[in-house]
């Protein structure tokens, strides 16, 4: 019961102190479940659509189904063998074909990668890494921030272990006395992180589904793995705290602790006073700040990387891939339903056309290849022009590239007509504007085929498109989903992105509380002396602190995001051609945020300074 | 002339019961260029009544007046401009500020109200602290320490220098260097409140006003 009212004395830092356990363990679980979840997601997509085996072999052997390391045969034209452990399939299968004559053995790539187990170069593979990486990333990063978050809370203690020390306390006694509280708070906050990773993981999850509209359906997956995964995590923190305390306690003579403890740094002598003041309050808490930095440091990282994800992304999608940029296309021969269905509506965007299709061949005298051309033409009425300009996907030494490039001359004739270039693709088409299509506008259209009409439209809202079901003679295509798919992903990206900023977010500001709680009473007695000596107001003091750190943090995160980006420049090179950019805008904006932030919540923390009478900070 | 008038001036701590009065409706007025100081046992409201005066604290009622502005009812930010040009103050354990030089932390003041500081070189050899401008407070000894906190409160020329036990920290060599330096520029003009434990510092001064239980029961022109 002491013992609690005791932790609790240090309210502040406690509770920093569980946030950033909380929120590192909330990370760390997560992620895992998401892989985990992820994981199980792709293997039985695989399975459905790969076929659910390890490995295909063509043999007439007998006898097979004793052999004990195989878990499942299934016989078609050849036999589909499941081994019982995944990561043996290539030692099974060796061994299996010395005892029986086997040919053709086709293993089933997909799933093998899935399990890292593959030889063969699989996009699949990447998760083995993923997995990895992610771990001991995580793991890397938490306990930076939590060693030294806890570290934070340590000094606050040394004074009353000191004491406890000189009433007669042995080294055990004090040390048992620490690690029942370090196991507890740990304890505690990894078992609560545990349970809110559950909950918020359901929740991604969900929405992800959603947001796919079920083309992805992940369920949330908690398997053995995930939970040996866990507690290694939950020993690994426990331990490493321990083992912290035991260091630093027997490192030092607990007495020299009694004295009281102010660093004094010598700092350079900026011109500025203010901003001396602010870097010397930062030097000499640089140990308390370093959580603070490495969350902010972190936090640019993740922008950093992210948003170049999702630029490159972007453009990537945006350059190779030709999304439609209209929601539906409706075909109809009676004129009057595509009239009302536009009156139905408001439409951003419309257009209704008189189409037709047919092969046409262009003669060479016309080509820019001097050599005839057969081609699909797709004719809409109106003006005697055509589009002389198609985008061009294709292999380049190895990389894709698209190009834009013109087939004709200027003028062509065709269809007993001659038609003037005109570059300008008609709203709905751009789709269709490649090397296998020539999209021709004639005036007269009757007088050349049968026609449709074919409205395109593009609108906010939902289109009453199952009205036309029952009409007859309308066929109609509905792009809004696919559309909507592919900003859903990015959406899906940008909230991932969101949630892990604001995670981090909270650890900075609790890691600030318990930096300047613990610094509290020094601040308070050099801000007394300053008012006293008549400074108005703290805030450039403030301020100037809140730029070092953000300052320090960013700078620090510029040359591992410049590597990150050269890294994932390099690797999508190899197949698409994209060039390095590079956008400071995200992290500039980031570090003004921080800035504020930082400045935001220690203002408030030294509001209390400032209505505080003088005579009283100086005691 | 008159420089400083306190009338009927009460601080009391505390609530109902546990009220006390720390200053118990004291009065009493500083005449240019006076050198006081303030004796009487521990716990007799000295020091509250010396931050009383420097503003650093409100009086539960009373007024203090200095050359002719009250500053009882003064705005915090008011009372902080004002404090900055006209009240100097030494404390017994310096506070001084550890980032700063001692050359900074005497020009301080004048940083803070964008003054002129025309008197720095005339201050720094007089406290003979002169070979010293560039250390930190850290690396000196308490009696240099104390002489930069006196230049630091002399740098702005204020009408009063307020000390609270300035010489409490130190041995009686530093600490008669200390009183010398202030009764020198007590004969420069500078009015000085000291408050102080040595009846023999006391002695020194032009004036000594004993407080007991908040107030004044004793108060002496020597000459
Ligand atoms: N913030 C406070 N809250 C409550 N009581 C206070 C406070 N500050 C001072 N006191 C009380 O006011 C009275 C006067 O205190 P003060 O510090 O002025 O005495 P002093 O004469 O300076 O004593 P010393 O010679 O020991 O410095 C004391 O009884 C003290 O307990
Ligand atoms: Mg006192």
């Amino acid at each position: 019961m002491s013992k609690i009212k005791y932790l609790w004395r240090n309210k502040k830092t406690l509770i920093s102190f569980l946030t950033t356990i909380l929120i590192v363990g909330i990370f760390f679980f997560s992620l895992l479940l998401l892989i985990f979840s992820t994981h199980q997601y792709l293997v039985k997509e695989v399975k459905e659509n790969m076929g659910n085996y390890h490995v295909k072999i063509e043999t007439d052997l007998k006898g097979i189904e004793n052999v004990s390391y195989i878990k499942k045969i299934k016989w078609e034209k050849e036999v589909l063998i499941t081994y019982n452990d995944i990561n043996k399939t290539y030692q099974n299968t060796k061994k299996l074909c010395t005892e029986v004559k086997c040919q053709n053995i086709t293993y089933n790539d997909s799933l093998l990668s899935l399990y890292g187990v593959s030889k063969k170069e699989n996009i699949l593979n990447i998760f083995k890494t993923l997995i990895i990486v992610s771990f001991v990333l995580i793991l890397s990063f938490g306990f930076i921030i939590i060693s030294s978050s806890y570290n934070i809370i340590l000094s606050s203690k040394y004074k009353d272990l000191a004491i406890l020390k000189t009433i007669g306390f042995t080294n055990k006694n004090i040390l048992v006395f620490l690690l029942i509280d370090n196991i507890l708070i740990t304890f505690i906050a990894l078992f609560l992180a545990f349970i809110i990773s559950l909950i918020t993981t359901y929740i991604i999850i969900t929405l992800i589904n959603h947001l796919t509209l079920e083309v992805i359906n992940l369920t949330l997956t908690i398997n053995f793995k995930f939970i040996v995964f866990s507690i290694l995590f939950i020993l690994i923190f426990v331990l490493g705290i321990c083992l912290i305390t035991v260091f630093k306690l027997w490192h030092k003579p607990v007495i020299n602790n009694l004295k009281p403890k102010i660093v004094y740094k010598k700092v350079k002598k900026y011109k500025n006073i203010y901003f001396r003041l602010a870097y010397f309050n930062y030097k000499r808490n640089v140990k308390q700040f370093r959580p603070v930095i490495i969350s902010l440091w972190i936090c640019f990282i993740l922008i950093g990387t992210f948003t170049t994800y999702l630029d490159y992304g972007t453009k990537i999608i945006n350059h190779y891939v030709t999304r439609p940029n209209y929601d539906a296309e409706i075909i109809s021969n009676n004129k009057k339903i595509l009239e009302d269905f536009l009156n139905e509506n408001k439409y951003q965007k419309k257009a209704l056309y008189k189409m037709c299709d047919m092969p046409l061949t262009i003669s060479k005298e016309y080509t820019l290849a001097k050599k005839a051309k057969t081609v699909k033409g797709v004719i809409i009425e109106g003006g005697n022009t055509f589009v002389n300009k198609s985008t061009v996907v294709k292999e380049k030494k190895g990389k894709i590239v698209k190009e834009e490039k013109s087939f004709y001359q200027n003028k062509i004739k065709v269809l007993n007509r001659e038609l003037k270039a005109d570059n300008h693709i008609p709203y709905g088409l751009s789709l269709l504007a490649n090397e296998d299509n020539l999209i021709i506008k004639v005036d007269n259209i009757e007088s050349v085929c049968n026609y449709n009409y074919v409205l395109f439209v593009k609108s906010k809202d939902k289109l009453p498109l199952d009205k036309l079901l029952n009409q007859g003679n309308v066929i109609y295509k509905d792009m809004r989903k696919a559309n909507l798919i592919i900003d859903n992903f990015i959406l899906i990206f940008k909230l991932l992105l969101m949630g892990i900023i604001s995670l981090i977010t909270l650890i900075i500001i609790s890691a600030i509380i318990s930096t300047v709680a613990i610094s509290f009473k020094v601040r308070k007695k050099e801000f007394g002396i300053l008012k006293a000596l008549g400074l108005t107001s703290f805030n450039p003091l403030i301020i100037y602190e809140s730029l070092i750190i953000s300052l320090k943090a960013f700078l620090y995160s510029l040359p591992v995001v410049c590597f990150i980006n050269y890294i994932v420049v390099t690797a999508l090179n190899e197949v698409f051609e994209i060039t390095l950019s590079f956008s400071l805008k995200p992290l500039l904006i980031t570090l003004i945020v921080s800035i504020i932030l930082i400045r935001g919540v220690m203002q408030a923390l030294h509001y209390k300074i400032k209505k505080e009478n003088i005579s009283e900070l100086l005691k | 002339m008159r420089l400083l008038e306190i009338k009927n001036l009460v601080k009391k701590y505390g609530q109902k019961e546990n009220e006390i009065k720390a200053v118990n409706n004291v009065s009493f007025n500083v005449q240019k260029g006076e050198f006081i100081a303030i004796v009487g046992p521990s716990g007799s409201g000295k020091s509250t009544l010396l931050n009383l005066l420097a503003g650093l604290d409100k009086a539960s009622s009373g007024d203090i007046i200095i050359s002719k502005k009250n500053i009882s009812n003064l705005k915090d930010k008011e009372m902080t401009i004002f404090r900055r040009n006209n009240i100097g103050i030494i404390y017994q354990f310096y506070n001084l500020i550890p980032a700063l030089t001692v050359k900074e932390n005497i020009l301080l003041p004048t940083l803070l109200s964008n003054k002129k500081s025309e008197n720095y070189q005339k201050l720094v050899s007089k406290l003979g602290i002169k070979a010293k401008e560039e250390y930190l407070p850290n690396d000196l000894s308490g009696g240099e320490q104390q002489r930069v906190a006196i230049g630091r409160a002399l740098i702005n020329k204020p009408l009063i220098l307020l000390a609270d036990e300035p010489t409490g920290n130190l041995d009686s060599a530093n600490a008669k260097k200390i009183m010398d330096l202030l009764m020198y520029y007590n004969k420069n003009g500078q009015t000085i409140i000291m408050v102080t434990h040595d009846l023999e510092l006391a002695k020194k001064a032009s004036r000594v006003i004993t407080f007991k239980d908040g107030k004044i029961i004793k108060d002496n022109v020597q000459n």
